[in-house]
């Protein structure tokens, strides 16, 4: 896929980091914005925080693990996840948003759209592997989450009790089968 | 194949536990295979993705902790009216991060609870050159009279009773505080270590060798011992080497060299 990267990319760089000052930036920039529309659609200054927090963390973790690339600028692109994100929230709550259209916000761009519905849908999609994650054996569970976690395998075995072969077998067949719980589930759609 | 046998091959392949004969085959087979090739790549997607989500690592937790900051700054400066009605949420996506300032900690306790299990099969294989060569049995904190309450203090006084557990939790609290200081990343990521946890002491102590403070060496020095306890020798010696001429630590980098060699 060729891409543009957007200058901007350089805040995604910022989160990677923990780059405070840049990060400072963002919310000088965003906060206020994300603060009143929230508050506006009857929300808290406690929603707008969540909100704004969980945001910047899905697209660190979408640039960290996955390699996000930003070609639209952030600023519309921030405000746009938000307000999906608080729309989805008080659907849920049943409560009615004062705006419903997505364009009120400011002129946002197609790209900013495309961007902004790439990061939902890979929010979803983790969700969907960890539902399948979920549905897995303790056993196969405790196993995956280990060697995640970086651990020496000698150790993961040593800590399960079971032998260092035996480890590394299970580990691939539980990775196999957890593709296999997540394939099935695509395919119901 | 079937789709069974073709799965397990690929997670068999990418988590390396194919012999070498098996591997090369695997590899002339996905050349030809464009659907197996597919499946490779659904595979790595769904081995990441599960990865940020069920492991999240020290850096993943820093951030969190500046966010939760500037959220106070940004986010609370009046009103306290949102409290009685707290945004409900399905189940995953409250590990996210709801609760700002708790929510990280938890995390870590989780990490610990589960991390902590291994400490007592681990820990008798730690003894060794590990014990021999690690110098900072002592952790020193400026003195601020008589204030017992101080959690330095009394992380300090812990650590230098052994208890790193203990001092452990402490310090972990007072890093996610303040990731910046790095008195406290050094002696942290020491009780990390000592609690079985050497794979997050790296974390800690890389970022604090990629800065400058006082501690960069010593630094070095603990990210070797961490693989000496783990018994990788050769990261171990190439983390010692790391370690100038000039530095205090220089001799003793040396004859554990040669230890491990």
């Amino acid at each position: 896929m060729a891409k543009n990267i957007h200058p901007d990319q350089r805040y995604i760089i910022g989160l990677i980091n923990n780059d405070t000052a840049i990060i400072n930036d963002i919310y000088k920039r965003c906060a206020g914005k994300v603060r009143s529309w929230i508050t506006f659609n009857n929300g808290s200054d406690d929603d707008a925080a969540d909100i704004f927090q969980e945001s910047l963390m899905d697209i660190y973790r979408q640039a960290k693990y996955k390699s996000l690339e930003l070609t639209c600028p952030f600023e519309p692109y921030i405000l746009l996840i938000c307000k999906r994100k608080w729309l989805n929230a008080i659907k849920k709550r049943s409560v009615l948003p004062v705006t419903n259209s997505e364009e009120d916000l400011l002129l946002i761009g197609e790209d900013t759209f495309a961007n902004a519905d790439y990061l939902e849908s890979q929010e979803q999609q983790s969700k969907l592997f960890y539902e399948a994650f979920e549905k897995l054996g303790d056993r196969c569970k405790e196993i995956i989450s280990w060697s995640m976690k970086g651990e020496a395998q000698e150790k993961v075995a040593e800590a399960l009790g079971v032998t260092y072969g035996y480890l590394r077998k299970k580990k691939s067949e539980c990775m196999a089968s957890l593709v296999k719980i997540v394939q099935s589930t695509k395919t119901e759609f | 194949m079937l789709n069974e046998d073709r799965l397990l091959a690929v997670a068999r392949y990418l988590e390396g536990d194919m012999e070498p004969q098996e591997r090369q085959d695997f590899e002339t087979l996905l050349q030809e295979d464009a659907e197996l090739r597919e499946m490779q790549a659904s595979y790595k997607d769904i081995h990441q993705t599960l990865k940020m989500k069920i492991a999240p690592t020290v850096e993943d937790l820093q951030l969190q902790s500046t966010l939760s900051a500037l959220n106070e700054q940004y986010f609370k400066a009046s009103s306290a009216e949102g409290e009685d009605h707290p945004l409900p949420k399905p189940a995953d996506e409250v590990k996210v991060a709801k609760v700002v300032s708790m929510k990280p900690y938890l995390k870590w306790a989780t990490i610990a609870a589960v991390l902590i299990i291994g400490l007592f099969v681990w820990a008798p294989w730690s003894s060794g050159l590990y014990n021999q060569y690690s110098f900072s049995k002592q952790m020193s904190v400026a003195e601020r009279g008589a204030d017992q309450q101080n959690p330095m203090a009394k992380a300090a006084a812990l650590y230098n009773k052994g208890d790193y557990a203990e001092a452990r939790k402490i310090l972990q609290q007072e890093y996610m505080m303040s990731p910046q200081n790095p008195l406290l990343a050094y002696y942290f990521a020491i009780t990390l270590i000592e609690t079985g946890q050497e794979y997050e002491a790296r974390t800690v102590l890389i970022n604090l060798h990629n800065g400058e403070s006082v501690f960069k060496y010593d630094a070095a020095f603990y990210v070797a011992l961490s693989f000496v306890k783990q018994d990788d020798k050769e990261q171990a010696v190439a983390w010692l080497l790391k370690i100038p001429t000039e530095n205090v630590n220089y001799e003793k980098a040396q004859s554990l060299i040669q230890k491990l060699k």
